[in-house]
């Protein structure tokens, strides 16, 4: 007797996947297009995105560099400076919202004079606050500063042949009257938070599908060939402001990213999803893949999830100093968020 | 008061108040110094432990002894020291080589350039002032807490520099478009931020300044090299170096600057 699932292969099975196997790259990941010596990659997402730009830059690829720093002889002090960290200065991007948002400004040259928080006698760009440690000297700078940024990002996207774009998070707050989006809350790094002007905005899946046609069809319009990877970043929500538990808000916007993402791609031949986020939740890993304070990706865990792409898409292996042991945390992210719980009162 | 033993150490730019002791040290009663010269390259290796300066590797080691003919040098009896040789604003201006911020006259007149932030560019003067071998140096005799320490600005580039613009492009641009007194500004502050109060910091004397920001022909030409060199001028193209003469207005400064501590 014959059943839909008798010829299926070892992989498809939990036990035989999952809980007696270690997991195989080739069983994991197939790429539906290759990453060749001439793929031009730009990376942009949430934090956890900064390792697979790490990844990338130490495997010799082609990683695209539109902001490069003044030189190399300070690599720490430029990535305080938001250097180094993508392939443009944008900072951390945590929603589709705020990638949309990018690109459409980057398209237009649109510059928002309202978008600037002021700290301390000092200026923020609201859309990427913490690319400069101690804010701007004047808003004309922060302004002058941000043209000479969507121009950066306008180039990367007519330069890059691939897109690698990690989905973070689902809540951001944004401007009731513009509908901006901003990376973080206003208040936290800089601003003002104002009950009436700003709201928290849940991206709901349907927002999330309309963002990733919208971001796709704008690349598309700068540059028909490129092609995207979207991977969903495993690090727990630092904080919900939804009135959810931290833990139920986690899961629900890990769902909906993962479930978006996967939909999105289905269909594409131009899009593709590489799972990072089930490598580092999978239960086999028995929680390995994670720091003490669970939220934060073990060096081990990111190792796991570029071992799997690397095979992918035949990447060959970086010279690396000695392995990690399962308590090294990966290196230090640069990320916002984390200052949620930091200046909590 | 001038301390009664001080000691000078720096590299090639040592050279011309050295010779300027040697060949008139009546023009400065009361002045005793010992002078201590070394490569940058082997400056950068020298470390003070128990109060002696050591070489800490091989290369060090041996300059050392080729230009100071010792192995080390006790720090004890020295009650001031004056460093000469870094950092150097015309070095450091190769920051705006092709990188500058708001507040320069040409990012105002649209000169192309890559704009970054001030708040960068006054983090990136810092960090190449904070790594030079004579500031480093500076601040470990300054915790030796055992008397004055200053710090000598390295001579702004000749005048005759400007005839020969392929060896220093980067500074004959920055001055014809109009940014040098701005760099100077930001390199002066980042230098005071850096060294803080207890460093006295002893600035080129005025009359050798030509056009702002070069040194008159006059106090370059004739300088001499370091070491086996030291009798022979320096090469026609060094813009860098000063001669005795400038050395001895240099010494002029530093007892200024000792006798109003």
């Amino acid at each position: 007797m014959t059943h839909p699932y008798s010829d299926l292969p070892p992989n498809a099975f939990w036990r035989s996947g999952v809980a007696e196997e270690t997991l195989t790259p080739e069983a994991l990941y197939r790429p539906k297009f290759p990453l060749g010596p001439d793929a031009a990659i730009a990376t942009a997402g949430s934090c956890f995105a900064q390792h697979i730009g790490r990844f990338l830059h130490t495997s010799g690829l082609n990683l695209l560099d539109v902001e490069p720093p003044l030189n190399d002889e300070a690599p720490g002090l430029a990535r305080q400076y938001g250097y180094g960290i993508y392939s443009a200065r944008y900072g951390n991007i945590y929603t589709t919202r705020q990638l949309l948002q990018l690109l459409e400004d980057a398209a237009s040259g649109h510059v928002d004079g309202d978008l600037v928080w002021e700290h301390q006698g000092r200026f923020h760009d609201a859309l990427r606050p913490a690319i400069e440690p101690e804010g701007f000297v004047s808003v004309e700078e922060t302004l002058a500063l941000r043209r000479a940024h969507l121009a950066a990002v306008d180039r990367l996207i007519g330069q890059a042949t691939h897109l690698i774009f990690t989905l973070g998070l689902c809540e951001c707050w944004a401007d009731r009257q513009s509908g901006r989006v901003y990376p973080i809350a206003p208040g936290v790094i800089a601003g003002e938070y104002d009950a009436y002007r700003h709201h928290l905005l849940r991206l709901g899946y349907p927002d999330l599908m309309d963002d990733l046609i919208a971001i796709r069809a704008a690349l598309h319009r700068r540059n028909p060939g490129l092609r995207m990877i979207l991977t969903v970043s495993p690090v727990p929500l630092t904080a919900t402001a939804t009135g959810q538990h931290v833990l139920t808000a986690t899961t629900e916007a890990k769902s909906l990213l993962r479930a978006v993402a996967g939909a999105f791609a289905e269909g594409l031949e131009d899009v593709d999803y590489f799972p990072a986020y089930e490598i580092v939740m999978n239960p086999a890993a028995k929680g390995a893949f994670f720091m003490p304070n669970l939220r934060e990706v073990s060096q081990e865990g990111v190792d796991a999830v570029m071992t799997v792409f690397r095979h992918a898409h035949g990447i060959a292996v970086a010279e690396t100093p000695d392995a990690p042991s399962r308590a090294t945390p990966a290196e230090e992210l640069l990320c916002e968020e984390v200052l949620i719980e930091a200046l909590r009162r | 008061m001038i301390p009664a033993r001080l000691l000078m150490i720096g590299n090639s730019h040592l050279v011309a108040p050295r010779l300027a002791l040697q060949q008139d040290p009546a023009r400065w009663p009361g002045l005793h110094a010992d002078f201590f010269t070394l490569p940058p390259s082997a400056l950068r290796h020298i470390i003070i432990r128990d109060r002696t300066l050591l070489p800490q590797n091989a290369e060090a080691r041996g300059h050392m002894m080729r230009l100071n003919n010792i192995p080390d040098l006790p720090l004890a009896g020295y009650d001031g020291f004056v460093v000469i040789g870094g950092p150097s604003f015309s070095a450091v201006t190769q920051l705006q080589r092709r990188h500058r911020c708001i507040g320069f006259p040409s990012v105002a007149e649209g000169v192309p350039c890559e704009l970054i932030s001030t708040g960068y560019m006054d983090a990136m003067i810092r960090h190449r002032i904070r790594y030079t071998a004579a500031l480093r140096l500076t601040r470990r005799l300054e915790k030796l807490q055992q008397g004055p320490v200053l710090l000598v600005e390295v001579v702004l580039p000749s005048q005759d520099c400007r005839d020969d613009p392929e060896r220093l492009e980067h500074y004959i641009d920055m001055v014809t478009r109009g940014d040098a007194a701005e760099f100077m500004r930001r390199y002066r502050d980042a230098l005071a931020d850096v060294i803080g109060p207890g460093v006295t910091i002893v600035r080129q004397p005025s009359q050798t300044i030509a056009d702002d920001f070069f040194t008159a022909s006059d106090w370059m030409r004739g300088s001499l090299g370091l070491g086996r060199e030291e009798a022979r001028p320096h090469r026609e193209r060094d813009y860098h170096h000063a001669n005795p003469a400038y050395g001895a207005l240099q010494l002029d400064a530093i007892v200024a600057a000792l006798k109003a501590l």
